[in-house]
Formats: structure tokens, sequence, C-alpha cells
């Protein structure tokens, strides 16, 4: 994709991002002027951008908008309701060609089809009357000077080397207000395509304060291949601040002087030197002719081609070669001023040729002189011609700006400390890049390799203290372990900085969502956000996405009453939601939360004895909390009439297992009423995890340890047998218990190796509380071992199926863990 | 994006609006001969922002990556230490 079309393509998602924000904000208050402004900012820049590329439907669908908007900033239109809805349509009309451009498609055949419609539903709405209009008042033609060049274009051997074509010359000079309107002179200027010459003058702008930033006082000089058309696109809606100028290059006068000094050189060089001067005679004619051509307006390759040549010929010191070297200039010159008479040297208008051409100063050999000419002087002539034409403009490829001194400054990142030159100092410059994703994962990948490498060096020195190896050794393992492990954690937090993001790129979709949503279903909902800052890993952020669109719909569908049930009940009409993110605890917690009716734990109990989810003779026995958490059985669903937005049997138990696969979980509170609010924890980062080791029956397991809320060893006499099933009894609270053995259907085998012989003895039972979606339960196990970091890998086929397991990992002795899924198990 | 400000160090990020005009201005104000400016990760800057910069004169200490910032506003910027408008004359007289 074209570099210019993809930065157009950018510009314009963040545009249609903001307009999209600001019609939501003007929705709620259609008086900020602030937002009409911003809003009639980005149509404005958006149409003039795509008037550069060819595409018309948009240019003209956002130019509709713009005078609509440009009509309520006048206070002519008020900003209603179906107009906010006519500024979205268009909005999503624009992102969609903006995503096809993206894939490197045209626009759509159908795009003008599409947009009429609603270009006319606009109009039709900004009324008739409007006095502004664009498209009605053709806007005053800009000056266009044909064959005339710029009085301000100096000719220079860059300009030159357009020699015969059409360039075309523009001065912008901007209304010094223009900032107001929303107008970026420097935007307009940057997407000017093939541009040769650029000339950034300050304009003095009479009764306007020096130190206002918010005046423009920056003038254009520009030259550039394009053609007019394109420009007057670009331009068109500044078009009474530009002046353009359509020209060929041709040479100047200078060129019958130029002519007959190279004849002179040429011709002199026929005539054998005097004694003892031949290599001072070429050197002097190489000079003078180099001179001539750097200053003469002609191509630079010219010159390129004729040092090169006239190198040669110094260097075999051949009075031959040289003159052929000019001969060369001397037919191109030739064929230039040939050329130059048909290319109908334009008149320039008032008196600004090119300044005069110095070279007519040097004196010109007569043909056959045997003296060397007077030269020297040329060069100092010509460069003090040069230094003194003021005019700075900005040619193709200055070398980037480094500080010419090494001067210390104070260091804003990590800098060696010998970093001082220039050259060194630019390599540190850029502090931001951007980096392909998979080079990242593949740092990543190897961050976690060495973490999972680092927990093999304990596992080693406990295995030289097995072995009866030197205390001494096994204790020197350990320090270096130590050092490694704080390496390896360090390198691994660094990395995992570069795919932190803040989770407003999943939220930013939610403002539109709700008010869509809301009003489909007559519904007014106010969608606060807060914590929006806060960061996450990328892969965390982005698989919220998906379970977050399931809760908000949720909420607005069910759980925000209609406008009349919610004055039935002295609620304000205007029902909430409220999306909170936070970190707590090494978890991503984001909240959803409403004002809404709240759950009804016997209406659920009733729709789940209906389904067939709950026995009749059970449900007096549940508590509400327990009631509620029906609602994560698979296939709930309370909506009594099934909606096109929720509702489908694809309920919260959708929400949950895909929040439970990434080793997260989802806790439900609700008042009647009063609101309910759905809690999302996932982990932070999903790349590396925390687990405790548990052994069973000789094999060992992982447990996330995020789940576990305690370890201990309880007396058989704790456990108590309750409707086949038994509990513990904890402080109080009574926690069922299930033998890991029995729900895993383990049978005893010969202890892995490394893994604790330990039998479970008869007088202690050690149990794993910890936490579930079905609340807290107990796990028998044999023993715990250590807690370790570890790459989770998700199962593969052909175990994808396997239910009660997370994944697979590797522990530092080689050997492979499966994780437990807790919320399978039990 | 926007600017960034670090001591005496304004860093350009991205795309850097009129919105962040007066910022920059006060920034000026404040850190006076002092004030530096990098603009290694600027990509657009508001017509207003160059503006300032221009005035101010302002050091640049890390040069932009962004080709039509090098290649068109440099050379407009950055006088006050070591001339870019100077750079751009040797490169005319053919350097």
């Amino acid at each position: 994709m074209e570099h210019i079309l993809e930065a157009f393509l950018e510009e314009s998602l963040e545009l249609l991002k903001e307009a999209s924000s600001s019609v939501l904000q003007l929705e709620r208050d259609p008086t900020n002027k602030e937002e009409i402004d911003v809003l009639f900012r980005a149509m404005h820049t958006m149409k003039g951008s795509s008037a550069l590329f060819d595409l018309q439907p948009m240019t003209k669908l956002v130019h509709a908008a713009e005078d609509a908007l440009h009509s309520v900033r006048a206070d002519k239109l008020t900003l209603s309701s179906e107009l906010v809805d006519l500024f979205l349509e268009c909005i999503d009309l624009a992102s969609s060609w903006v995503a096809v451009l993206e894939d490197g498609s045209a626009l759509p055949e159908t795009a003008q089809e599409e947009a009429d419609p609603l270009i006319a539903r606009i109009k039709a709405l900004s009324g008739a009357d409007q006095k502004h209009s664009i498209a009605a008042a053709p806007l005053a033609e800009s000056e266009v000077f044909r064959d005339v060049r710029p009085p301000w274009l100096q000719l220079d051997g860059r300009i030159a080397d357009f020699v015969g074509k059409e360039l075309v010359a523009f001065e912008y000079t901007p209304d010094p207000g223009c900032f107001f309107q929303g107008d970026d002179p420097l935007r307009f200027i940057s997407l000017v395509p093939q541009l040769i010459h650029l000339e950034i003058n300050e304009l003095h702008v009479p009764g306007e304060s020096d130190d206002d930033p918010f005046v423009c006082r920056t003038g254009f000089r520009v030259v550039t291949e394009t053609n007019l058309d394109t420009l007057k696109s670009l331009f068109n809606y500044v078009y009474d601040q530009v002046k353009f100028y359509v020209f060929r290059i041709s040479f100047a006068r200078g060129i019958d002087t130029a002519l007959r000094l190279l004849h002179g050189l040429e011709a002199a060089l026929e005539v054998p030197p005097e004694v003892g001067v031949a290599a001072i005679r070429r050197q002097s004619y190489v000079k003078m002719a180099t001179t001539l051509l750097e200053h003469g307006n002609f191509p630079r390759k010219w010159l390129e081609q004729f040092t090169m040549s006239s190198r040669l010929a110094l260097l075999e010191e051949s009075d031959k070669q040289l003159s052929v070297a000019i001969h060369h200039i001397v037919n191109s010159v030739a064929e230039a001023q040939r050329c130059g008479s048909n290319l109908s040297i334009m008149p320039v208008p008032i008196g600004a040729d090119a300044p005069p051409v110095v070279i007519s100063r040097v004196r010109i050999p007569e043909v056959g002189a045997t003296s060397a000419p007077r030269l020297t002087s040329v060069g100092s002539q010509q460069g003090a011609a040069v230094a003194s034409d003021r005019a700075v403009v900005a040619q193709p490829a200055p070398p980037p700006r480094v500080p010419k001194e090494a001067a210390p400054r104070p260091s804003r990142a990590p800098q060696p400390a010998k970093a001082g030159g220039a050259t060194q100092r630019q390599q540190f410059t850029a502090n931001s890049y951007k980096i392909d994703q998979e080079r990242i994962d593949d740092l990543l990948e190897l961050a976690g390799e060495l973490l999972v490498a680092k927990n093999a060096l304990p596992y080693l020195a406990r295995r030289a203290e097995e072995l009866g190896a030197a205390t001494q050794l096994a204790r020197e393992v350990k320090d270096q372990a130590a050092i490694l492990s704080r390496i390896a954690d360090s390198f691994h937090h660094a990395v995992m900085q570069l795919r932190i993001i803040p989770v407003s790129h999943v939220f930013e979709r939610f403002p539109r969502m709700v008010r869509d949503v809301g009003r489909k279903l007559n519904k007014s909902v106010r969608l606060e956000v807060h914590g929006e800052h806060t960061e996450a890993d990328k892969s965390t952020v982005e698989r919220v996405g998906d379970p977050l669109v399931h809760v908000i719909r949720n909420s607005l569908d069910h759980g925000i009453e209609s406008p009349e049930e919610r004055a039935a009940a002295g609620k304000p009409a205007e029902g909430c939601i409220r999306l909170t993110a936070e970190q707590s605890r090494g978890m991503l917690v984001i909240t959803v939360e409403d004002d809404g009716r709240g759950v009804d734990p016997e209406r659920v109990k009733a729709v789940a004895i209906r389904r067939g989810l709950l026995k009749e003779e059970d449900a007096d026995s549940l508590t509400d909390d327990q009631a509620i958490g029906l609602l994560f059985q698979p296939g709930f669903s309370t909506s009594e009439t099934v909606s096109d937005l929720s509702g489908r049997g694809v309920g919260m138990d959708v929400v949950r297992s895909a929040v439970e696969s990434y080793g997260g979980q989802v806790q439900f509170r609700s008042t009647l009423g009063a609101g309910t609010a759905i809690i999302m924890s996932l982990p932070l980062s999903m790349a590396v995890a925390k687990v405790l080791l548990v052994n069973v029956v000789g094999h060992t397991f992982g447990v996330p340890f995020e789940l576990v809320l305690e370890t201990m060893h309880v007396s058989p006499e704790q456990v108590a047998s309750v409707r086949g099933g038994k509990v513990v009894s904890i402080r109080e609270r009574v926690v069922p218990v299930f033998h890991l053995q029995e729900l895993l259907q383990l049978t005893p085998t010969q202890p892995e190796p490394g893994v604790s012989t330990e039998a479970q003895d008869s007088e202690h039972l050690t149990i794993l509380l910890a936490r579930t979606p079905a609340g807290e339960v107990g796990l028998l196990v044999d023993a715990f071992q250590e807690v370790v970091d570890v790459m989770l890998k998700p199962l593969t086929e052909p175990l994808t199926n396997l239910r009660g397991y997370l994944g697979t990992c590797l522990l530092g002795d080689g050997r492979a863990l499966l994780v437990l899924n807790l919320a399978d198990l039990t | 994006m926007g600017i960034r400000y670090e001591e005496s160090v304004a860093v350009l990020e991205g795309s850097c609006g009129i919105r962040d005009v007066e910022s920059l201005e006060e920034f000026f104000k404040a850190h006076k001969e002092q004030a530096e400016v990098s603009l290694a990760v600027c990509s657009k800057m508001h017509t207003a922002i160059f503006q300032v910069l221009r005035k101010r004169r302002a050091v640049i200490i890390d040069a932009p990556n962004d080709p039509f910032i090098t290649r068109w506003l440099c050379p407009f910027l950055g006088e006050r230490s070591g001339s870019m408008a100077g750079e751009v004359e040797n490169n005319n007289s053919g350097e």
C-alpha cells in the first residue's frame, strides 16, 4: 500500500473514532460547542484528505455531514436525535470503507449508491433553506497563472532536474484564524504528492499578538510535479488562500554565456599548454566547468557525470580526455538551448527572473588562447552569491539533524556512559519502535523457557544433597539458582511489559454499543466507564472483549428495566451501567454493574425446575446465592422472550466457560430490585502461571495458585458424611470434600520419580481448600510440593476435549505436568 | 499521543495536535534556553506546534524518524544550536 494512503487510513480511523465519541457526547448534550467543533474538524479533515485519493463517495458523504455541522455551528440547525443517528450512520459507512481500503481493495462499486440515500437524508434534514451550502455555492476560483514561473522561485540545480516537465507551484497563505476552522495547513502540505520544493515563511499578522499560538502565521511556497487537478481537490476548501502557477522549467538567459565559456575551454585544450602548467590548467578548467554546472541551473546528473569523467582525466593527466568530458557537457547544454526555444520559456511576470548569473563575470577565454584563464575567483564569487541568497528552502534529503556538539545532556533513556558523539547519540534517539507482535511473542516464549529452566536448579540442588554430594556444592548451586531466578524474573517482567496495553482498547467500543442497543430496546441507558487506563497483557485484554460484550448486552436486555418499570419502581428513567477495571491480587478485575431489576432467585429456581436443571425437592434447600449460580448452567436463560441481543440460550455459561478457559473466574452479585454486578477476574498475563504441585497416589498435578485458598491437615473425625457426600467443617463453615483420586479416577501406581512418597497417614488428612465457581471445595490429596512458575500450554489434539485439565507444562526436571481445571472437576 | 514533558525535554509522540500547543508554549516559557525537543517518535505535528518550535528555535536533540518531518520541516527548525537552515544553505552550495 502506498505510504500516503496508509497514513490517510490510519488518520481516518482515528478521526472516525473521535467523531463517533463526539456524536455520542452530543447526543447527551447537543449544545456542547466544543464537541461540535471536534466533530466538524474530523469531518472537514476527512473530506480534505479523501479528496486526494479517488474516493468520491467518501468525500461527498463526509462533505454532507460537514455542511450540516456547519449549520449547527452557525445555530441554523438543531442537532436532533435524527441528525445524530445520521451522523453515526455516516461514520459507520465511512468506517466500513476504511476497513475495505485497509485490506488493499478499492471502494465497493456500490459505494456511491450506498452513500447517496444517506447524503440525501442529511441534506433533507439540514433543510433546503440553508444559506450556507458549500456544494450549492461554488467556491471562488483560486488564481491560476499559466506559463508563469512564480516570482519567488529561485532556479537551482535541483529544480533544473525537472527541465521540460510541467510543474505546479503554489503559494498558500492560510487565513490567520484557520485553526479555528479545523484547518491544519501543514497537514495539507504533507499530503501534496511529489513535492520537490518547500519554503515555509513566517507571516506578519497585523493586530495579533505574536504570542498567540492559535493564530496561523505560517505561509507556504511549494513546487510539485503533481498535476493541478489533484492540488485543486486537495485545497478545495481553502481555495481562496492559494495561488497556483503552472509552468515548465527551461534554462534562463545565462545559457548562451555558459555555452560560450564551455566552448572556450574546449578550444583552449586543443592548444598545447605552456611548459609546467599543464596540470594546473587542467585543474582550473575542471573547477571552472564544475562551478558552472553547480550554479548554472543545470540538471545535477550533468554535474555528476562530469565530476566522474573529469577526475579520470586529471588522474590520467590527459588533456584529450578532459576535452572529451567538456565536449560532452557542451553537447548537453547545446541540446538544452535548442530545446529551450521549443519549451516556450515562461514569461516571468514581475521582473523576477532568476538572479543574475554570476558566471557572466568570468573572463571568457578567446578561442585559441594559450594562457590559462583566471578562474580562481569564480568559486568564491559563486559561493558569495549563493550565501547571500537568504531564502531558506528545504530541499530533498538533508541529513537528519543531530547536535553537532557532543555536549552532555540530561539523559532520558539509558545510554552507555561513553555515549556522547553525534553518531552514538543518534543510535539512542528513537524511544519507541513498532515491533511485529510475533517477535515479541518469540521473546516471551524464550523468557518463559528461561523461567522453566531456572526451576531446574533447585531440583538439581536437592538431587546433589540426596546423592550425598558435598553440601558446599549444593549450597553453591542454590545460591546461583537464586541469582538466576532473580534475573529470569526481571527478564520475564521486562518482556511482559512490551505486551502491556490499557483495557481502553476493548472498552472504547461499548459507549456506542450501549447507545445503539439501548435505543433498540427503547431504554435510556448511561454507560459510566472507570479505570479504562488499567493495564494488562495484550492477550488478556483482547480475550476479555467478547465475554464483556455478552455481559453488557445481558445487562441492557435483562438487567435494566423499561422506563415505565423504572418509573413504577421509583427509579430515574435513565438506567446506568457501570464498567470498571482494576488490578487486584495479580488479576485484572472487570466489573459490570447495573442499577436494574436484579435477579429474582425464586424465578431462577422456577425456570431451572422447568428446564430440568433442578429437582423440585432440592429447590427449597438452595440458598439465594446457589440459585443465582444456576444462571451459569449451560442452556439457562431467564428471558421469557428471546431477543436478538441475548437470551438465545447462550447465556452466562458461555461467559463463564470463556473466562475460566483463560484461567479466570466470574462472580455474580445481585440484589433484587437494586441491580446486578458481574465480576470477571482474569490473570494479568496469560503466559506464565503459578501452580501448586500436589501429589495423589504417586502422580503429581498442578493447581492454579490463584484458586488455592488454604492447605491444611485435618483429623478424620472432622470429615462427616452428608447425603452420600463428604463435608468438612472448617472454622464453622461446612465445605464439601472430594477425593482428588476419585475425581480423576486414578489407580495407585509406582510413584513418579521425584514425587514424595509420604503416605497419607491415617491420623491426618491433607486437604487443599480451593475456590471454584460452585463455591469453596476441599480436595483430599496425599501431599503438597512447592509452588512453581510454569508456561501453561493448552491441551492439543487429540486431548483437546479432555475435561478436567487446563493444560500442560514442563517442570524443571523435565517431567510434563497436567494442570487441573477445578471448575470441570467439582 | 501528544507531548510528554520530561523536565527540560519535550518529547513529541505520534500525532501532536493543536490541543498540545498551549502546554508546549508554557514549556518553552518555563525552560527558556534549557528547553530541548525530541522528535524521534513524532509522526505528525500541527501547524501550530510547528510554529511554536520554529519561533522558539527549539533545540532538537532527537532527530525525527518520520520522512516528511525530516526532509521538509527540520530545515526550518532548531536554529538556536547550530543552524539547521545553514545546513540547507550548504547543501545548496553543492557540498
